[in-house]
């Protein structure tokens, strides 16, 4: 049986009892509440001051919640939209960095030609098993495979995770934290140095000279595919700043000519192909 | 005959305090014997039969040696903390991964005396109480890990590292392990982290390497350098060591100097040394110079050349002494550029870990950009400052906490040529290649 008015007379009991209850003004900096250790304050300041939203769409939230209630859309730090919903559905979200920003597996590399590559990874259960499979010797096995295909295939990755029964995250994100190319590169590759030894001795216009002689930009090949562009900085040029690395030859220290020079005499000779040495036995 | 010369980076200039630097070039790399002629080993035998663990951590106290690793912290406590720590077996990691490659200091140790690094790496395994150890050495340094495996199997086969050291109990088994070629990867709990196979990325201190590190294990994390002066230590005394050097910090430090010098180069200096000393062991500035970038990614610009190359003043100057990276700037050199230089740097090696490093660095970068493009906003200054801090207060590792160093440093001390960029879309240094903004017209200027 209910009685009408029952239950707001129920709420309004415990209006009175608040109304008359003492009242107690924390003094707020001297004492303090004592909060949960993770807490870390309410959120605030959604727009910046110009009226942009302060949120990254970072997925670090996401990535925290336990009971992965959190999603969400917007715009990245490139500019890029990301929407609701999952990474299968919509294009953006396989974006290496929609992946990593997910704390996902990174798979999007698949997306570029030869990610995917077959390769023969015989010859590595031997490398593997000469380290003892000791998880510290991954660095190791990354650079033998590095050496062999100038690159880091998928597969030969996908072949280290299940025999040395690691997971296949933990590979891919310790591969791509080396310093190690996960894609492959066309003929002769040429990395310019950028550390800093020869950014401030005029690796800059080297660089320049560089992809205005060859036509294209770090991390493109010539048309003809004879060279590949990259920068990186840990040729570690030191005294011999500027440098640029060919293949594994460092040079230096180079003038702008002296540069064009030295590509264009290794551009006549025949590059190592990649693809022999992936299948040679 | 094998070869025994280093990779043609490594330029040792002549001049400065030469230690460590001393036996390189005069000693064998490859051979046991000539290391052995040159008084090897010797400290490693005055740990083990005179110093005993104790001995050898009050030695290294009373010689006052801090890590050379940019930290600075005293290594005796290091040491003791690892010794004292609770554990059934103890790991010794020497630090060579050379987090920035402009710093040469531990690569030219590794590929001209390997026997004195690993001297070092028995003596502090022998004073921690430490049955293994790991070398881990970047791994683009191939030189540098054939030579260091080499030293590991003759030492071996002399009884001198492995099992029952020179007769004795104490053990300690070697390892030389390839590491990471990043910046990141030479933060200490990343490189453990990278050692156990996973993503070289840093981890939430405490519990500090020392109490729980490489498999659980109390672990003892020390630059290369590092291990070296403390082979130096236990070979030539406490006092000697003081000889040179300043109160707070004996001892020497490998400085790489490049930029705009005559001769860009590795050169060994006591701590105290001014800055404009080392510029003039590098031959000299090439133009007028303007300031000194000590520390690299995560140091500073200093232009008072009259500063001590040493942890306190450098400390005090909004730089740090870093891996010794030594960067000379002259007037041509922009410094808001140079600024974005290192930001992006840093950007660009963030692993990816903790959002405001990640995010920060992004953002300081477009932000520096702006001020480069002329088309700042209103308060970009303001918000350079206000994001370097958030970055330092929430700070994962040390990397992180320094990065906006350069920018900092630079905007307090050459806040004209921000001004100037900012405003008027010109570079002082005359070396951005900008275009000049025009002077705003008033809509109402005709009436």
């Amino acid at each position: 049986m209910t009685i009408p008015g029952l239950g707001i007379l129920k709420g309004l009991r415990q209006t009175a009892r608040n109304y008359w209850s003492p009242k107690v003004t924390n003094q707020y900096p001297e004492s303090r509440p004592t909060m949960p250790d993770r807490w870390r304050g309410r959120l605030d300041l959604i727009y910046d001051p110009f009226g942009e939203h302060k949120c990254e769409v970072c997925f670090q939230c996401a990535q925290v919640c336990p009971v992965e209630a959190i999603d969400m859309s917007g715009f990245d730090s490139t500019g890029k939209r990301i929407r609701y919903g999952l990474p299968e559905i919509y294009d953006e979200r396989k974006d290496p960095n929609a992946y990593r920003r997910a704390g996902l597996p990174a798979a999007p590399m698949r997306n570029a030609a030869r990610w995917d590559e077959e390769v023969d990874t015989s010859w590595l259960h031997g490398v593997i098993d000469g380290f003892g499979g000791r998880p510290e010797a991954l660095v190791a096995i990354f650079s033998a495979v590095e050496e062999r295909y100038g690159y880091l295939p998928e597969r030969a990755l996908r072949e280290v995770s299940e025999r040395m029964s690691i997971h296949w995250a933990q590979i891919f994100g310790a591969a791509g934290l080396g310093g190690f190319r996960l894609l492959p590169a066309d003929g002769h590759l040429v990395t310019v140095c950028t550390c800093a030894a020869c950014s401030f001795a005029g690796g800059g216009a080297l660089l320049e000279a560089l992809c205005a002689d060859l036509g294209i930009q770090p991390g493109e090949t010539t048309a003809d595919g004879s060279v590949s562009l990259a920068v990186a900085d840990d040729v570690a040029a030191g005294a011999l700043s500027p440098a640029l690395r060919i293949d594994t030859m460092v040079y230096g220290p180079l003038s702008v000519e002296k540069a064009r020079h030295v590509v264009a005499q290794r551009r006549k000779a025949p590059a190592r192909s990649k693809a022999a040495a992936g299948t040679a036995s | 005959m094998t070869d025994t010369s280093l990779s043609p980076q490594i330029r040792i200039l002549p001049g400065g305090d030469q230690r460590l630097l001393a036996g390189i070039g005069v000693i064998d790399p490859t051979s046991l014997d000539s290391y052995r002629k040159a008084g090897g080993y010797a400290g490693l035998a005055r740990a083990i039969e005179k110093l005993g663990p104790e001995g050898t951590i009050d030695e290294i106290a009373e010689a006052g040696l801090r890590g050379r690793g940019g930290g600075g912290y005293p290594t005796a406590d290091k040491w003791r903390a690892a010794r004292s720590a609770a554990g059934e077996s103890k790991v010794v990691v020497a630090n060579l991964i050379g987090a920035d490659p402009t710093a040469l200091g531990d690569r030219a140790l590794a590929e001209g005396n390997p026997h004195l690094l690993l001297e070092g790496v028995l003596i502090a395994a022998f004073a921690t109480g430490a049955s293994d150890a790991v070398i881990a050495v970047r791994r683009d340094w191939t030189v540098a890990i054939e030579r260091l495996r080499a030293a590991v199997a003759q030492a071996e086969a002399a009884h001198l590292a492995g099992y029952l050291i020179k007769g004795t109990d104490f053990s300690c088994v070697v390892r030389v392990s390839e590491g990471a070629a990043a910046l990141v990867a030479g933060e200490e709990t990343a490189l453990l982290a990278a050692l156990e196979g996973d993503r070289g990325m840093p981890v939430i201190r405490p519990p500090y390497p020392t109490e729980r590190g490489l498999g659980g294990a109390p672990t003892t994390v020390q630059n290369g350098e590092t291990l070296a002066h403390a082979a130096w230590i236990a070979t030539h005394g406490s006092k000697k060591f003081r000889a040179i050097g300043s109160k707070d910090a004996p001892g020497t430090k490998l400085v790489s100097v490049y930029g705009r010098v005559a001769q860009p180069g590795l050169v060994e200096v006591a701590l105290g040394t001014r800055l404009s000393e080392i510029v003039a062991f590098a031959g000299g500035g090439t133009g007028t110079t303007k300031a000194a970038f000590v520390g690299g990614p995560g140091g500073g610009a200093i232009a008072d050349l009259d500063t001590a190359y040493d942890f306190g003043p450098l400390h005090d100057a909004g730089a740090g002494i870093g891996l010794g990276q030594f960067l000379v700037a002259d007037t041509d050199t922009c410094m808001v550029d140079s600024a974005r230089f290192f930001l992006d740097y840093s950007a660009r090696e963030a692993c990816g870990k903790a959002v405001p490093c990640r995010i920060g660095t992004k953002r300081l970068v477009e932000t520096l950009d702006r001020i480069l493009a002329a088309s700042p906003r209103p308060n970009d200054l303001l918000l350079l400052r206000e994001l370097s801090r958030k970055m330092t207060d929430t700070a994962l590792c040390h990397l992180e906490a320094r990065a906006p160093g350069p920018m900092l440093t630079t905007l307090d001390r050459f806040p004209d040529e921000y001004r100037a960029h900012a405003e008027r879309g010109e570079c002082l240094a005359g070396a951005c290649r900008t275009t000049p903004v025009p002077p705003l017209i008033s809509p109402l200027a005709h009436l």
